[in-house]
């Protein structure tokens, strides 16, 4: 990773957990928002996720440059759709926070905040 | 119509989908107009999407769940949405909500401010009019606050509750646990209860500093103190080291105490004083020491010995978390501890807090509060019409700006900035008005009854809130209709010559006219009523020699007179120096024989061989000496006065007794009552009296009651005993002066220790402080009644100055075409006075549904008081004709060219 990418994912940890999960459901490939909403609840175990929320997140997202959008093309009458793509920086945004995420959760089982495995 | 079921079902879901997307767009509205124009219809799919998804899976529960979701995240996230733009945002889009804050707010409020000065007279009559509504209102809640809502001084009252005692055999109860149970039951119920703290209470006599002097004392566990709020002004308040078994004696003090005792002397501390005979040493002044009974004031306080077998009054503050209820199960379920045979359980119960068990001071709080409300109603109304009028007069101005681009949201805002700033002003000066008001209150004096909660009044944030809280109420209620009808301005305005609006507003300020004075006749008429009832009272027969008698309460310090001869002999040699005093003509004792009466026997009573049958009765009790009845100039309607060997009586089982003639009355109507016997069952005993004569009433009760005429029962007994804490009664003739230093130097001569500077009063001194609560009464209503007219004056002169204004050009013409001056002051005041008068007949009528409820404060007068319903409706009148006097004038001096060339 160039050096000035470095700093650039440094200046956005950590993540809110809302965006990280946003960010994790994308790592698959594509989506737009419908798809989003289904895996983010289906990880949440069908808590339900208010859309206006998601797209909050989403333009926030993509004004940091960790998602781009294009429009895709839409149902026969239904609203206009985009569809949302991990950008290289969101990827290794992603993959900071989970590294950092998971040095935490190695001091918690230190800790015997969890289990050890 | 026929469709194949999946056909069907998928109709359905489309249903819902729509539902859904429609729900959540209304949702929507919260976020601001950018963000809703880029991802709303987007975000309102995807919800609809997910509904009907939830929807054909049949999972119901998740629907209604995203649904009750959505409900709660919208807001929430839209509303922060709105804060992040607001701060770099468009400054046009201010939101539903946001119509006091958001972008160009600053602005708008140096508009107001300015707007506000370019007007002063008017903002200034709006100002004060609205302090003067707020302040009442403020004072009043305070009161309330003070006296109902926390009567109590605890710190965190929330969780402090009282520890009682009940006997489980249902002997005689007497609520008060002993210290030591209290320290039991507090260890065992830890787990609910935090701490108890607990105190008694005694009058004292104090020597060594000075006079004697006689007060209340409070015996307290170490953490009482802080519990009530008291504070160490010098030295230390009481620890647990003073309860200690043989801890040197220590008391803390007050500083009214140090400040009538010692003279406020800065050596203080380290001082000794003797209470009832037991020398201590000071340790402390406290900032004060709060009563919590209501009447009651506590100047100092000593520790309550450890493991002490008195009973206390216990208070329990709770733990954290834990509820009342859970409490008191806990604290009822404990083992009951064994006293003398009987069981004798804990229970837990909600401080005694109310004030309005009392009739007379629930109805006197009911009363003003209602006054006040009434009053700031009032205010509102005039604000109302006042605001109206310079709106009417600002048309041009609005029409500009609308013309210029202002929507009808920002002049709303313009117009309630306004209101706002002129309220907000109104509340801070009626603050400091609130203030002024208590502190004439407390210092008219409330009776024993309102007293010492009046004394306790602070304008603390709870009350600076309240005010604040009606400063909004007020903004919006009074700045509505202005603002709304200011902003409806449409840009046509600027053309117009506006003659029409100018009528519309006449009809508007007529009704608020009328409104405002029928409001006013009610207030007046309540006051006027209360007000003649008071002074009726004032007034009213005592039923005794009042202006010739005066009484003093002497406590004997009952190490040195321990035997009734001590006592006795005391006393003799007092009445025989007294009785040579200048002006004495006669001098006596008794015991609870002051006026008014200090005891009461209340129990059910029954005439023996009579068929009357029983009733449970008060009635006052006092003991007293052969010769009272000629001292206190009470007329005997049958029998005569005791005599010494009814005294020797005193304590046999069938007592000889005198009745007053509403005692009489009540059970042998006008036969003769000589020689009846009388039983009274006070359980568990009986006591007995035989009737020797029946004097005439002493109106006490009947002072404060209304209509009352055989209210005022009350027993004489002979004084059994001499006892430490007698009455020494003096009789003055006519025209001399009552020998109240004389009567002091005297008792100082015979023993010093004995103190006599309390209650050492005139009959009609302590017949005053008995009236003190209608007093109190009267004069509340009566300020409230002359500031409804002042408040009327104001509107209805500044609405009529205004029209007259508006009607320049009208006058003009009218006396070009050969009208009169005296016509046209007529036509005005004519104008000007007929919505006053509709006003004040509909006034008049709610008057008298109003003034019923006044019942319980009045004393002798019908609530419909015929002197009161109308003179009321003509000082009303006569206000409004002087101020109508003005603007009819100036709508005479009109110069007709002049009028006709302005415009």
């Amino acid at each position: 990773m160039p050096e000035m990418d470095r700093t650039r994912v440094a200046a956005l940890l950590p993540l809110a957990a809302r965006d990280y999960l946003i960010l994790f459901v994308l790592v698959d490939g594509p989506l737009h928002g419908h798809g989003l909403l289904k895996h983010l609840e289906a990880d949440a175990n069908g808590v339900p996720f208010d859309p206006a929320n998601l797209y909050r997140s989403l333009r926030k997202l993509e004004r940091d440059d960790l998602v781009v959008s294009r429009a895709a093309a839409s149902e026969s009458n239904g609203p206009p759709r985009r569809a949302y793509r991990l950008t290289a920086l969101g990827r290794a945004v992603l993959t900071a926070e989970t590294s950092r995420l998971s040095a935490l959760t190695a001091a918690a089982r230190l800790k015997k905040l969890v289990p050890a495995r | 119509m026929n469709l194949d079921p999946v056909r069907r079902a998928s109709r359905r879901s489309r249903v819902v989908e729509r539902a859904a997307v429609r729900f959540y767009r209304v949702l929507l509205v919260w976020y601001p107009r950018a963000f809703r124009v880029a991802h709303g219809a987007e975000a309102a799919a995807l919800f609809g999407q997910a509904c009907r998804d939830n929807w054909s899976q049949g999972s119901l529960g998740r629907l209604g769940r995203r649904v009750l979701s959505a409900l709660a995240t919208v807001p929430r996230e839209g509303w922060a949405e709105r804060r992040v733009r607001g701060r770099g945002g468009q400054p046009n889009d201010v939101g539903p909500v946001s119509i006091l804050g958001g972008p160009g707010s600053w602005t708008d409020l140096k508009y107001a401010c300015r707007s506000i000065s370019r007007r002063p007279a008017l903002s200034a009559t709006i100002v004060g009019t609205l302090a003067v509504g707020m302040g009442t209102n403020t004072a009043v809640f305070s009161v309330i606050d003070a006296t109902v809502l926390r009567p109590l001084p605890y710190v965190d009252a929330r969780h402090a509750m009282v520890l009682e005692a009940v006997q489980a055999s249902g002997g005689a109860e007497d609520p008060n646990p002993k210290a030591t149970w209290v320290d039991t039951w507090a260890a065992q119920a830890s787990r609910v209860i935090e701490r108890v703290e607990a105190r008694t209470s005694r009058l004292a006599v104090l020597t060594g500093s000075g006079a004697a002097t006689r007060r209340r004392l409070m015996a307290v566990t170490a953490g009482y103190l802080p519990s009530i709020g008291a504070r160490p002004f010098l030295g230390r308040l009481l620890t647990p080291a003073d309860s200690r078994p043989g801890a040197p004696p220590v008391t803390v003090i007050t500083r009214e105490l140090w400040r009538s005792q010692f003279g406020q002397r800065p050596d203080i501390l380290g001082a000794t004083i003797a209470i009832d005979g037991i020398v201590h040493q000071i340790v402390g002044v406290a900032s004060a020491i709060e009563s919590d009974i209501p009447g009651l004031t506590f100047s100092l306080a000593v520790a309550l010995p450890g493991g002490s077998r008195e009973p206390v009054r216990a208070v329990a503050w709770l733990r954290q978390g834990v509820s009342p209820e859970a409490a008191q199960g806990e604290v009822g379920a404990l083992a009951p501890v064994v006293e003398q045979g009987t069981d004798v359980r804990a229970r837990l119960v909600r401080p005694d807090t109310s004030l309005w068990d009392i009739t007379i001071v629930k109805a006197t709080e009911l009363g003003m509060t209602a006054a006040a409300l009434l009053l700031l109603v009032i205010a509102g109304v005039n604000v109302v019409n006042l605001l109206l009028a310079a709106g009417e007069a600002r048309l041009p101005e609005l029409a500009v700006r609308r013309a210029l681009g202002a929507s009808p949201r920002r002049l709303i805002r313009l117009l309630l900035l306004e209101t706002a700033v002129l309220t907000l002003s109104g509340a801070a000066i009626g603050l400091g008005l609130a203030w002024a008001i208590v502190r004439s209150l407390t210092a008219l004096g409330a009776g024993v009854q309102l007293q010492t909660q009046l004394e306790r009044i602070r304008l603390d944030p709870v009350v600076i809130g309240y005010t604040v809280g009606i400063a909004v109420l007020m903004t919006i209620a009074v700045g509505a209709l202005p603002a709304l009808r200011g902003a409806r301005t449409p840009s046509a305005a600027l053309k117009e010559s506006g003659t029409r609006s100018v009528i519309r507003l006449r009809r508007a300020a007529s009704v608020l006219v009328a409104v405002e004075t029928g409001l006013s006749a009610v207030l007046l008429v309540a006051a006027g009523v209360v007000g003649r009832s008071f002074l009726a009272m004032q007034f009213a027969q005592r039923g005794f020699d009042s202006d010739h008698v005066m009484s003093v309460n002497l406590e004997l310090p009952s190490d040195r007179y321990a035997t009734p001869t001590s006592r006795a002999a005391f006393f003799n040699a007092l009445l025989e120096d007294v009785s040579r005093l200048p002006g004495v003509d006669r001098a006596g004792i008794g015991y609870g024989a002051t006026t008014p009466p200090n005891f009461v026997l209340i129990g059910k009573w029954s005439v023996a061989g009579s068929t009357t049958g029983s009733a449970a009765l008060t009635s006052a009790v006092s003991f007293v000496t052969p010769g009272y009845f000629a001292l206190m100039g009470i007329p005997f309607l049958q029998g005569a006065d005791f005599t010494t060997a009814d005294l020797a009586a005193a304590n046999a089982s069938l007592q000889p007794a005198i009745v007053s003639r509403s005692l009489a009355r009540r059970f042998w109507g006008d036969a003769n009552a000589i020689g009846a016997i009388v039983e009274v069952a006070t359980p568990p005993r009986v006591r007995r009296y035989r009737v020797i004569g029946v004097s005439g009433d002493v109106s006490m009760w009947g002072l404060m009651l209304r209509h009352c005429r055989n209210c005022d029962p009350q027993l004489y007994a002979p004084l059994p005993d001499t006892r430490h804490s007698t009455d020494v009664l003096v009789h003055v003739r006519p025209g001399a002066p009552f020998p109240v230093a004389e009567l002091r130097a005297a008792i100082a001569r015979l023993d010093p220790d004995v103190p006599s500077d309390d209650d050492l009063q005139t009959a009609e001194e302590s017949l005053s402080d008995f009236i003190q609560l209608p007093r109190f009464t009267s004069a509340l209503f009566a300020a409230f009644g002359g500031l409804a007219i002042l408040l009327v004056a104001v509107g209805l002169s500044a609405v009529v100055a205004h029209a007259v204004a508006q009607r320049t050009r009208e006058m003009g013409i009218r006396m070009a075409l050969g009208a009169t001056r005296g016509g046209v002051r007529r036509l005005v005041i004519a104008q000007g006075l007929r919505p006053a008068f509709v006003g004040l007949v509909i006034g008049l009528g709610a008057a008298l549904v109003v003034t019923r409820y006044l019942r319980a404060v009045l004393y002798g007068m019908s609530p419909t008081d015929p002197i009161t319903f109308v003179g009321a409706p003509l000082i009303l009148m006569a206000i409004a004709l002087t101020a109508l006097s003005v603007p009819a004038l100036r709508a005479t001096r009109v110069d007709p060219v002049q009028a006709l060339r302005a415009d």
